[in-house]
């Protein structure tokens, strides 16, 4: 019994050490609503450590899915997910929406496939905010050619009267692009600048 | 960690109440375990700690200035020696006949102790030899600072490359310069005033300091390091003026000075070691130093910058290009080494200027534009408007550092070459201060760095943050320096504290 004794309490003493080196996840210091982030960012308001920006009220939902239309004889697939990233940047969760992508050409000739590139890929589509009446959401987009100018924001609505439909299009951003890196100029763009109307499959 | 000292303690006394041989099986797993689930601990404990343990950075002329005790001194040395101001931040003075920069200053502190040093970059019109000289502020253990000339035993190129052995076998010379009243001309002959001065031989020993990117006004070492000078044990001895008589040779420790000058009063010595401003050095306390190179070493990008904005050609295309804010396309001009500026072309139904990157050309200047209407709508009927992101973009960066690749190629002076936005909610601009060699754009994947650049201004609110949080983790070259020029013709550097918030220094 003694010996059982000595043991257990060396047992509870060793696992005792080995838990100082563990470091539990810091807790949620505040909510903040999807639909009020854009305020903090345009007025450079702190969000504190540990926050997480939070679909409160389920304004993704509606853009979850997989929609299609054509544009300039060409199909066009977006595959939208909600996810919630941490940031590794600094400690903070975002719910936000992540589009892949197919293009294909009149004769089925695939023109980019970013469907399944994994998370980690720059060529995933990243959310970024919802405007202030939550009507439209923009996400952040860069291309195979985006040190040539492919690249800039998608912004995303589902129509209020038909939540089977989605207008979408790319606004690309303007950018210093060297000439020696860019010989053939700004690249095309291959997304709509646009507006594309999309029905959910 | 001192749980698990006390729970061995503990073990010991368990261990003296077991009887038999099965024991020592319990007794050993016990051993094993605890010693197992705190060796990390221990190990933690035992890390060996480096000494000496320095902090460097360096402080600007402001920042000189708003330390009292070295205010002081400083000021106390231009009124009593006759010293004249040459412009900002530059001191001549008549009888050392040397030039002091206090624009840019190499500080030294001692993590351990909480001793520190101002490192003063010091020129001569007529230097006697190569050998590198800097003045120093040391602080004594007595808190006050003690002024002197360093010579150091290499001159500046060599000690471009020089290693550690070679830097060890080098003499260091300190000659003791007293900025308050002159003690040490005191009982010379007319006209040998000002000529004696109190030199010091100390063991010397040099190592390497981590250069901090957030606080460097120069190039930092091979891994981001640089030397720094530890010089304990000094001997006093004399040194110019006056007669031959004596040795001039006395231990300093006690502190109290060795031997006269040329008088030939040994051990009287003019440092007091009961006084606090003016004891020397001898033996208790010790000397660190750091090396200031040369104007080019300290070259100050504030005073660049200012030299920019105060050219009327810039200010003409600055002024016009304040007009294009409200554009849907990027607007800028680059600039040669001839101070011509050329209109950057923006592509034909595009959003984006064109630069190439000429063998003369150094830098550019370009407008961010403010957010704008995208021409859409949305189901409301309100027009859909688009952010840009007002702060150097990744392009521009890259841009930032094939300049000043090419720069390097051409002989053109590095503290030259400048990437500058222009928005309504400010003008930045991008200067370098760092080691060209440590610039590899091969590493730079622009599609990544696009991405990552958006997500940085998507995490952090605040623009300065999002930026030189994303130029510290991602592009990674130390010496790229952000400054913000505000309307009112302030210049301020921006750079991230330790604890994350942004550092804001006025140059003016």
């Amino acid at each position: 019994m003694k010996k059982l004794s000595i043991f257990v309490i060396a047992m509870l003493l060793f696992i005792s050490c080995k838990a100082q080196n563990i470091i539990p996840p810091d807790p949620i210091t505040e909510i903040i609503p999807i639909e009020n982030y854009l305020n903090y960012w345009e007025n450079e308001i702190e969000i504190p450590d540990n926050a997480y920006i939070k679909d409160v009220n389920n304004l993704l939902n509606k853009y979850i899915g997989t929609w299609s239309g054509t544009y300039n004889n060409k199909t066009y697939e977006f595959f939208i997910q909600k996810i919630t990233r941490e940031s590794d940047i600094r400690p903070l969760i975002f719910d936000e929406l992540v589009i892949r992508y197919r293009i294909t050409a009149s004769d089925n000739t695939i023109l980019e496939d970013t469907s399944n590139l994994p998370d980690s890929s720059p060529f995933i589509v990243n959310g970024w905010y919802i405007t202030n009446n939550n009507r439209v959401y923009v996400l952040n987009y860069v291309g195979e050619e985006a040190e040539c100018g492919q690249e800039g924001n998608i912004f995303i609505e589902v129509s209020p009267t038909n939540l089977n439909q989605m207008k979408l299009f790319l606004q690309p951003t303007g950018d210093i692009i060297l000439l020696e890196d860019c010989p053939l100029g700004e690249a095309q763009q291959l997304l709509p600048i646009n507006s594309i109307v999309l029905d959910k499959q | 960690m001192y749980n698990c000292i006390d729970i061995n303690t503990t073990l010991t006394g368990m261990k003296q109440k077991i009887n038999g041989l099965g024991h020592g099986f319990f007794i050993t797993l016990l051993g094993l375990l605890v010693f197992s689930g705190c060796q990390e601990d221990m190990n933690d404990e035992a890390a060996p700690i480096a000494n000496p343990s320095y902090s460097f950075k360096v402080l600007n002329h402001e920042q000189v200035f708003s330390q009292p005790q070295i205010a002081e001194k400083l000021i106390k040395f231009k009124a009593l020696q006759a010293a004249n101001v040459l412009g900002r931040g530059t001191v001549y003075n008549e009888e050392y006949d040397f030039t002091i920069n206090t624009d840019v200053v190499k500080y030294l502190y001692n993590t351990q102790t909480g001793q520190d040093s101002y490192n003063f970059y010091i020129s001569r019109d007529n230097p006697p030899d190569s050998y590198l000289e800097n003045l120093v502020l040391n602080l004594n253990e007595y808190g006050k600072y003690e002024a002197y000339i360093v010579k150091y035993g290499f001159s500046k190129e060599e000690f471009a490359t020089i290693d550690e052995a070679t830097l060890n076998s080098k003499n260091t010379q300190y000659t003791a310069i007293d900025f308050d009243i002159s003690t040490l001309n005191m009982g010379l002959p007319e006209g040998d005033e000002g000529r004696v001065s109190m030199d010091l031989v100390c063991v010397e020993l040099w190592t390497l300091v981590h250069c901090d990117e957030g606080d460097m006004g120069h190039p930092c070492g091979p891994d981001g390091m640089v030397w720094s000078l530890t010089s304990n044990d000094c001997t006093w001895i004399s040194s110019g003026g006056g007669g031959s008589n004596g040795d001039g040779t006395g231990t300093g420790d006690s502190g109290t000075g060795g031997g006269g000058g040329g008088n030939g009063d040994p051990g009287e010595g003019d440092y007091d070691p009961e006084d606090p401003d003016n004891h020397g050095n001898g033996g208790n306390g010790s000397i660190i130093t750091i090396p200031v190179l040369d104007e080019e070493d300290i070259e100050d990008p504030c005073t660049n910058i200012q030299n920019q904005i105060n050219n009327e050609d810039y200010d003409d295309i600055k002024e016009e290009l304040n007009n294009n804010f409200n554009l849907q396309e990027e607007t800028g001009y680059s600039q040669s080494t001839d101070g011509i500026f050329t209109n950057l072309d923006v592509y034909p139904n595009g959003h984006s200027l064109s630069i190439p990157v000429l063998t003369n050309m150094v830098g550019f200047i370009h407008v961010h534009t403010k957010e704008y209407e995208t021409g859409k709508f949305d189901s409301e009927g309100n027009p859909i408007i688009t952010i840009p992101i007002k702060m150097p973009s990744p392009n521009d960066i890259i841009t930032f550092l094939k300049l000043l690749l090419n720069a390097e190629d051409n002989d053109i002076p590095l503290k030259d070459i400048y990437v500058t936005i222009l928005s309504n909610t400010g003008n930045y601009t991008l200067r370098f201060t760092g080691d060209i060699n440590d610039i590899n754009i091969e590493n730079l994947n622009p599609n990544n760095l696009k991405i990552e650049f958006k997500k940085y201004f998507k995490d952090f609110n605040n623009k300065e943050k999002a930026f030189l949080n994303f130029l510290k983790d991602k592009i990674s070259i130390n010496g790229i320096s952000l400054y913000k020029i505000k309307n009112n013709g302030i210049i301020q550097k921006k750079s991230l504290k330790t604890n994350g918030q942004i550092d804001t220094q006025n140059c003016n």
